[in-house]
């Protein structure tokens, strides 16, 4: 969670989201990133700095005393005020992609080697997964357009799950495979 | 999902909301876990059609001109650009292991991948994930496939009896276990061995309906040491952490990498304190699987009764 929120502070935020302290906790994460995606989606750079950043000086707000109504907002308008203090930072300019990196890109090919290691460090990754893990990220990826959403919902309700929920759990196991991949790849 | 909506986000995800319009969806997505959680699907299924060529030509331009730009995406196509054909592979693969008249898909899918080990699917989509990268693996398991497939309907239905005959041992072992998980929750019967407390405690997904939800440890005065014992259903995570609480939340005892002993599907730990440790109280035990990642995963919550008498 925030690297500067103390106990204290940490669960004055907590109890803005929930009373139930686990659900709290889930609900921070999702927020947290939400707010890494926003700034991912602004182009900004260290965006999990800048997501930390709006929720302790949330947190230092409801430390001061102010009453906050609707976190969410709050956390939004914060957000928003860092995004265009960010824009103004000199340090945060954008700078254009390199010509290779986007050609790897459109054409893959191009770049062979690290595609062969990519490829040796999913498979190690997919047999770090519980196997129903792996069967269902197998089977939610398949398809394209009204196939894969009749594939999902008859997924979602074979296993009796709400739509959304199904999307969920694709999703947490997908970026688990792209940061296990990743974390793979700097060894 | 509703198709305006989706329509909205992929104009956003393409850049082509003005600013109010990308601030308000945006405070949309953060204040809106499940609409930012359909934010997320038609970003990975943008990236997937892209990758896939399954965009329109003008769709690509555009797709090319504003989202690709940017280091988390090129990241994120990337990743999907070796996902994917992986993903295609192992799906055709099962798809082909569908014996005649056959099950659901997700049951094949699950029963094809039992554990770490192979059958005739799993060795497949092995051999496909293989082929697909052009790996190492390639050659060494086309073999295996051909001979697994010579052998596959004679060791199928030795399997299936072996399954069987291994099912109702477990169920055996667990009928006993939650027997003597019975006697320990009744006052009257303390069980002491050479000066040990001991308490077996089962995992919800694995208790029978009829026991108590809240056991109950009785320490007699002579007791030396309390052994805790956890059964839980192996969730296939490399190590377990565990951290007990007294009712008060204080931390009593807690391990970060646990390793238990597995008998099947059902893996078993213990922990031997001091019986100096327990007081009149309720104490829970957190137990949580660590992935190779080091994500922690909360697994479970079981609470116990302690009388010292």
């Amino acid at each position: 969670m925030g690297r500067s929120l103390t106990g204290d502070s940490l669960k004055k935020l907590l109890d803005c989201f929930d009373t139930d302290h686990d659900r709290a906790g889930e609900k921070y994460e999702e927020l947290r990133r939400a707010l890494i995606r926003f700034y991912h989606g602004r182009s900004i750079f260290f965006a999990e700095e800048c997501a930390d950043e709006v929720l302790d000086r949330v947190s230092r707000r409801l430390q001061e005393g102010v009453e906050i109504k609707n976190i969410y907002s709050y956390c939004f308008v914060v957000a928003r005020l860092i995004l265009f203090e960010k824009r103004k930072s000199p340090d945060n300019r954008k700078v254009p992609l390199e010509e290779s990196a986007l050609s790897t890109i459109i054409n893959p090919d191009d770049d062979s080697a690290e595609r062969e290691r990519m490829l040796q460090c999913l498979d190690r990754c997919l047999q770090q997964l519980p196997p129903e893990s792996r069967a269902l990220i197998i089977e939610y990826y398949q398809d394209y357009k009204r196939d894969r959403i009749d594939r999902r919902k008859a997924m979602a309700k074979r296993l009796g799950l709400r739509r959304d929920a199904l999307a969920n759990r694709a999703q947490r196991l997908r970026e688990k495979l792209e940061q296990c991949i990743l974390d793979c790849l700097k060894k | 999902m509703e198709n305006l909506t989706e329509e909205i986000v992929l104009h956003y995800l393409l850049g082509e909301l003005s600013e109010v319009d990308q601030f308000a969806l945006e405070e949309r997505y953060i204040a809106d876990s499940e609409f930012y959680t359909l934010l997320c699907e038609v970003e990975d299924d943008l990236i997937d059609d892209y990758v896939r060529g399954a965009l329109t030509p003008d769709e690509r331009q555009r797709f090319e001109g504003h989202y690709l730009p940017s280091e988390s995406n090129l990241r994120r196509v990337r990743f999907a650009q070796v996902f994917l054909p992986v993903m295609d592979k192992a799906a055709q693969a099962l798809e082909k292991s569908r014996p005649v008249g056959g099950r659901s898909f997700w049951k094949r899918v699950s029963s094809s991948m039992p554990g770490m080990r192979g059958t005739i699917g799993f060795l497949a989509a092995l051999v496909s994930l293989s082929i697909a990268g052009g790996g190492i693996w390639a050659i060494r398991l086309m073999h295996e496939e051909i001979a697994a497939a010579r052998l596959e309907s004679s060791r199928r239905e030795n399997e299936l009896f072996q399954m069987m005959d291994i099912e109702k041992r477990h169920n055996d072992q667990l009928a006993a276990e939650v027997e003597q998980l019975r006697e320990q929750i009744r006052p009257s019967a303390a069980p002491v061995l050479s000066g040990v407390s001991k308490l077996v405690m089962v995992a919800e997904t694995l208790r029978d309906e009829k026991a108590l939800t809240t056991p109950c440890l009785i320490i007699p005065t002579q007791t030396e040491r309390v052994q805790l014992i956890y059964k839980m259903e192996d969730s296939g995570y490399p190590s377990y952490r565990a951290q007990l609480f007294s009712s008060s939340g204080d931390e009593i005892w807690s391990s970060e990498s646990i390793h238990p002993r597995l008998d099947h599907s059902v893996a078993t730990f213990t922990i031997t304190l001091p019986a100096n440790k327990f007081y009149d109280d309720f104490y829970t035990l957190a137990v949580s699987g660590v992935s190779k990642t080091g994500n922690v995963d909360p697994l479970g919550k079981p609470s116990f009764q302690v009388e010292k008498r």
